[in-house]
C-alpha cells in the first residue's frame, strides 16, 4: 500500500504524524522501560518535536482534573460568529491518554440541562463532600466558561450577548431555553472530544428538549439547524476510522414504558433538517415501535431518500424485552440509547464498551479448513461440532484479552453517571450500573453459506471430499470457475428465508453466544455480541477463500445482508427469525442497497413495508438509497458528485472521501441490487 | 414443486400482502398453467389475498376464462401487433391477443394495468410502434407502462449455462419518443425502470 493512501484511508493529517510516533513510543516504553528513566527524556524530546508542528501537548497527569485544568488554559477561544452557540475544538491540541479511553457512548446530556453546575456541586458535596475531584473539575469547567465570556465580551458578534448569557447560566441555573439547552450539550461534547473521547452520541434528543416550549417554529427550525451545523464541525478530527466516523448519532421516538409512543416536535424537525442538510453528520437513529405514528415512518422515509443513510431503525419491540431478559432493569431498557453506531446501550448507565473485537466467522470456517482435524468427519454434524468448538474458543479468549483492557480514568465523563458519584468510582473503575463488554462480528453470512455448499457437495452428493474443498480453496479457485458459478447459485444461503438456512444461522451465532453465558468481566458485568460490524471490508483482506464462491481477499458480506438479490422482504422476513435473545444483542443491523427510483416510484409500499417488517420483528435496519449508475459515474468523475452521500457501516460520509475498496464494494452491492451483476 | 410447497412459498410473506399487497403470476405465459395450481388459487382467493397475472394474453380462450374466477386484476404485456412481426418473433397469433384483450378489458377496465417493453427491432420499430398508438386510441383511459428491455437476465443465462446474446438497450430518445406521442392520447402512460 502506498504510504499517501495510508494516510488517506486512515485519516490522518500531516500534523497528527509527531503524534501517532509519541503513542507508539509511549506504549512501547511504558511496556519496557522505567517510568523515572527514559520516559521523562522522551517526552521532552517529543514536546519539542510537536512545538516545531505548531502542536500543543497536554501531557499526562496522575490528576486528571489537573491535566484538564492545564487544557483549559491553553485553548484558545475561536468560534464561529455567525453561530447561535459557542463551540471549539482544537485540533493542534493533542491531550494525552496514557489507557484507551473510555467513549463511544451517547451521554446523559439531561444531567447538566437539569442542573446547574453550582447544584450538581453541591448534590456532589452531599455525597462526597466537599474535597472531590469532580466539585474540582466542575470549578475548571467553570475556568473555561469565564474564559471564553471574558473573550467573547470583546469581541464583536451578532449572538455573542446571548452566548454569554447562556454560558454563564450553566453556572448558576437550569436550563430555561431552548438555545441554552443546546449551548450547554455544545460546551461538554467539545469538552469530551478535546480529553479524547471519540464516537460521542447526543444521546435521545428530543426527549432532552421535551421541556422547551416552541414559540416559532421557523426560529426554533433554525436554532436546530445551527446546532447541527455546528455539530459538524471539525468533522475531520472528530472522525475515527474513515471521515464521517464521529459517532455523532441523535437519536428520536422511542417506547415509552406507561405512555406509550414518544415523539414530540423536535423528532420530525430533526428529521427535516437532517433530510435538507445535506451533510453525513450528525447522524439520527428512530426508535420504532409497532405503535408508532405512520406519519413518522413517511417522515423518515423521506429523510432516508435523500441518500444520507439517515435514520438507522432499531425496533423497540424487540430489543426491549431483550434487554430486560439479558439483564438490563426494564425502566432502564426503556431508556436504552446506542453506541456510535447500532449496539444498544442504557443511557447515562451503561459504561458499556461494544466495539471492542470482532468475531470473524468466516475466518475461524477457513482456519477449520486448513486444520487437518476436520477430515476425520463423516458427516455434517461432524463438522458444526468442529466449528462451533473453534467458534467458543476464540470468543472465549478474545473476552479474556479484552478484560484485560485498563481504561483511562474520566472524572469529566464520570458526572454524567449518577451511580460514578454515588458509588465514588470512576466510569474506568466501574462505577457505573453497568458495566459490559460487546463483540461485534462479521463473516456469519459467508460462513453459512460455506456450510451449506459444504453440506451439499461432500456430505449429501458426495462429489467432493473435505481435502478437494481445501485444495480448492488453497488455490483460490484457480480453474474452478463453474465451480464458484455454483456455489453463488445455490438454492440454500444465509437470507434465504427458509428453515434449514435459518435454523443453521442461529446455530453458528449460538456457538458464539453460548461461549458467553456465565463470562463476566472485572468490573461484575456481562458480555454481549452481534451480527454487524465495520471490518467486513479489512477482515475480508485477511481471510482467504471461503467455500460460498468467495475468493481470497475479497470482502465480506455487510451485516445482514444477501447478496443475491432476493426480495427485502424475504431478507427482512430472514432477520425477523434470527435468534437475538440471550447475549446476542449487540447489534444486528439489516443492511439494504435501494436504487433511489424504486423507493420514489413505490413510497407508499416502502411505508407499509417498514410497518410491517417493524411487526415481523427486525431488531434493526439501515438503508442505502443510491443506484449503481451514480456510484459508477462519481468514480469516475468525483468533482461533479462532491455532495453525494452514502451509508458505509453505522455512518454516513461522502462519497468522494471513501477509500477506492469502499467505492467499489458499494458499486458491487448496488449492481447487484439491481440484478445487473453476477 | 408440489401445489402445497407452492402455497407454503407464497404464504411466507403473506404478513406484507396486507396492505394492497398481493401476488402476481407472471412467467413465461402464466394463463397456460395457472390451472395446474388451482387449490393454491383458491386457498389464496379464501384468505382474501390479492391475486394478480402479468400476461402477454397469448393462450386459449378457455384458459383465459379460467383465470377469471380467481385473478384480481391484469398486467398486459403488449409486445407486438403486426401479425407478421408477431408470429416472426413472438411465435404469436395477433389475433388471439386481440381477442383475449377485449375480454380482459370489458372485466377489468377500471384498474387494468398495459405494459409496453420496448426493444429494438422486436417491439421498437416504426410499423409496431404505429399499431401500438393506433390499437391504444381507444383504451386511452388505461394505466400505460412502457420501459427499455434490459440485459438483466444475463447473468441468470449463464448461470444455467445456457448462451445470452447481449444487445443494446433503447436509447432514452427513442422512449421518450413513445412516451410522448402516447401521452397525446393516454394521460396516465409513465416510464419504468426494472
Amino acid at each position: 500500500m502506498k504510504i499517501i493512501d495510508l494516510f488517506y484511508e486512515k485519516n490522518i493529517k500531516i500534523y497528527q504524524i509527531p503524534v501517532i510516533i509519541y503513542k507508539r513510543a509511549l506504549y512501547f516504553y511504558s511496556k519496557h522501560a522505567s517510568r523515572r528513566g527514559i520516559i521523562p527524556l522522551v517526552m521532552y524530546g517529543f514536546k519539542s518535536m510537536f512545538s516545531l508542528f505548531g502542536l500543543k501537548i497536554i501531557f499526562c497527569n496522575n490528576d486528571k482534573v489537573i491535566q484538564i485544568d492545564n487544557l483549559i488554559d491553553k485553548m484558545p477561544v475561536e468560534y464561529d460568529s455567525q453561530s447561535r452557540f459557542y463551540y471549539h475544538i482544537d485540533e493542534k491540541i493533542y491531550f494525552n491518554n496514557r489507557y484507551p479511553v473510555i467513549g463511544n457512548m451517547p451521554v446523559d446530556y439531561s444531567f447538566v440541562i437539569n442542573n446547574s453546575l453550582e447544584e450538581i456541586k453541591n448534590k456532589i458535596i452531599d455525597l462526597q463532600g466537599d474535597k472531590n475531584d469532580y466539585v474540582r473539575l466542575l470549578n475548571v469547567v467553570e475556568k473555561y466558561i469565564d474564559k471564553i465570556c471574558e473573550r467573547l465580551s470583546s469581541l464583536d458578534g451578532q449572538y455573542n450577548n446571548e452566548i454569554i448569557e447562556n454560558l454563564k447560566s450553566i453556572k448558576i441555573s437550569r436550563a430555561s431555553s431552548l438555545t441554552d439547552a443546546l449551548q450547554r450539550i455544545l460546551l461538554f461534547n467539545s469538552l469530551l472530544i478535546q480529553t479524547g473521547h471519540t464516537l460521542m452520541g447526543l444521546g435521545r434528543i428530543d426527549l432532552l428538549l421535551d421541556s422547551f416550549e416552541i414559540k416559532d417554529k421557523k426560529e426554533t427550525n433554525e436554532i436546530l439547524k445551527d446546532f447541527c451545523i455546528q455539530l459538524h464541525r471539525f468533522y475531520s478530527v472528530k472522525s475515527q476510522a474513515l471521515l464521517g466516523d464521529t459517532g455523532q448519532l441523535m437519536i428520536l421516538g422511542g417506547s415509552n414504558n406507561e405512555t406509550g409512543y414518544f415523539a414530540n416536535y423536535y423528532t420530525y424537525a430533526f428529521l427535516e433538517i437532517i433530510k435538507n442538510l445535506n451533510l453525513p453528520d450528525p447522524k439520527l437513529l428512530l426508535r420504532v415501535t409497532r405503535d408508532m405514528p405512520e406519519d413518522l415512518i413517511e417522515k423518515s422515509l423521506e429523510c432516508i431518500a435523500t441518500g444520507n443513510g439517515s435514520p438507522l431503525f432499531s425496533n423497540d419491540d424487540v430489543i426491549i424485552p431483550l434487554l430486560s431478559d439479558y439483564g438490563f432493569d426494564t425502566n432502564d431498557s426503556y431508556n436504552y440509547g446506542v453506541s456510535a453506531c447500532w449496539e444498544p446501550v442504557i443511557i447515562g448507565k451503561s459504561m458499556d464498551q461494544n466495539n471492542l473485537v470482532t468475531i470473524p466467522f468466516a475466518k475461524i470456517f477457513v482456519d477449520m479448513m486448513d486444520d487437518s482435524n476436520i477430515d476425520s468427519a463423516e458427516t455434517i454434524e461432524d463438522v458444526y461440532d468442529i466449528y462451533g468448538r473453534m467458534i467458543q474458543d476464540y470468543v472465549k479468549k478474545r473476552a479474556g484479552e479484552v478484560d484485560r483492557n485498563i481504561w483511562e480514568p474520566s472524572p469529566l465523563l464520570s458526572i454524567f453517571f449518577e451511580d460514578c458519584i454515588i458509588s465514588r468510582k470512576d466510569i474506568s473503575e466501574g462505577g457505573a450500573k453497568y458495566n459490559n463488554y460487546g463483540l461485534l462480528s462479521d463473516g456469519l453470512s459467508n460462513a453459512v453459506n460455506s456450510l451449506l455448499n459444504l453440506e451439499k457437495i461432500v456430505f449429501v452428493e458426495n462429489r467432493m471430499t473435505i481435502h478437494d474443498v481445501r485444495k480448492v480453496l488453497k488455490k483460490n479457485y484457480a480453474g474452478k470457475e463453474s465451480l464458484i458459478e455454483e456455489l453463488t447459485s445455490s438454492e440454500e444461503f444465509f437470507g434465504r428465508d427458509d428453515q434449514k438456512c435459518i435454523s443453521l444461522t442461529n446455530k453458528v451465532f449460538g456457538y458464539a453466544k453460548n461461549a458467553l453465558a456465565g463470562q463476566s468481566n472485572r468490573f461484575g458485568g456481562g458480555y454481549k455480541i452481534g451480527l454487524s460490524s465495520p471490518n467486513y471490508l479489512m477482515d475480508g483482506k485477511y481471510t482467504t477463500a471461503t467455500f460460498d464462491g468467495r475468493k481470497s481477499h475479497k470482502p465480506l458480506n455487510t451485516h445482514i445482508s444477501c447478496d443475491k438479490n432476493i426480495a427485502y422482504t424475504e431478507l427482512i422476513s430472514f432477520a425477523s427469525q434470527l435468534d437475538y435473545s440471550g447475549y446476542g444483542i449487540n447489534g444486528n443491523v439489516i443492511d439494504f442497497m435501494i436504487n433511489p427510483v424504486f423507493l420514489e416510484k413505490n413510497f407508499s409500499k416502502c411505508v407499509d413495508l417498514v410497518k410491517v417488517s417493524i411487526e415481523k420483528g427486525f431488531f434493526q435496519m439501515q438503508m442505502n438509497v443510491v443506484s449503481s449508475e451514480t456510484l459508477i459515474d462519481a468514480k469516475k468523475h468525483p468533482e461533479n458528485y462532491k455532495n453525494l452521500i452514502v451509508r458505509v457501516w453505522g455512518f454516513s460520509a461522502f462519497y468522494v472521501d471513501l477509500p477506492e475498496k469502499y467505492k467499489d464494494m458499494l458499486i458491487e452491492r448496488a449492481l447487484k441490487n439491481e440484478g445487473k451483476a453476477a | 414443486m408440489t401445489e402445497d410447497e407452492v402455497l407454503e412459498l407464497l404464504l411466507r410473506d403473506a404478513d406484507f400482502y396486507k396492505h394492497d399487497g398481493g401476488i402476481t403470476y407472471s412467467g413465461g405465459e402464466p394463463l397456460i398453467s395457472l390451472y395446474r395450481i388451482e387449490n393454491v388459487l383458491k386457498r389464496i382467493k379464501g384468505l382474501g389475498i390479492s391475486q394478480w397475472i402479468e400476461t402477454s394474453l397469448f393462450a386459449s380462450e378457455k384458459q383465459l376464462m379460467y383465470s377469471f374466477d380467481y385473478i384480481d386484476n391484469f398486467i398486459v404485456d403488449i409486445k407486438n401487433l403486426v401479425p407478421d412481426q408477431c408470429i416472426r418473433y413472438l411465435g404469436g397469433d395477433v389475433s388471439v391477443f386481440l381477442r383475449n384483450f377485449k375480454e380482459v378489458s370489458n372485466r377489468y377496465r377500471d384498474k387494468m394495468i398495459l405494459r409496453i417493453p420496448l426493444v429494438e427491432p422486436y417491439t421498437y420499430n416504426d410499423e409496431n410502434i404505429h399499431a401500438l398508438l393506433d390499437f391504444l386510441k381507444e383504451y386511452g383511459d388505461l394505466k400505460i407502462q412502457i420501459f427499455k428491455v434490459h440485459n438483466l437476465a444475463a447473468s441468470k443465462y449463464r448461470k444455467i449455462g445456457l448462451d445470452y446474446t447481449e444487445f443494446d438497450e433503447l436509447s432514452d430518445t427513442k422512449l421518450k419518443y413513445v412516451y410522448d406521442e402516447l401521452l397525446k392520447n393516454c394521460p396516465d402512460v409513465e416510464i419504468i425502470d426494472f
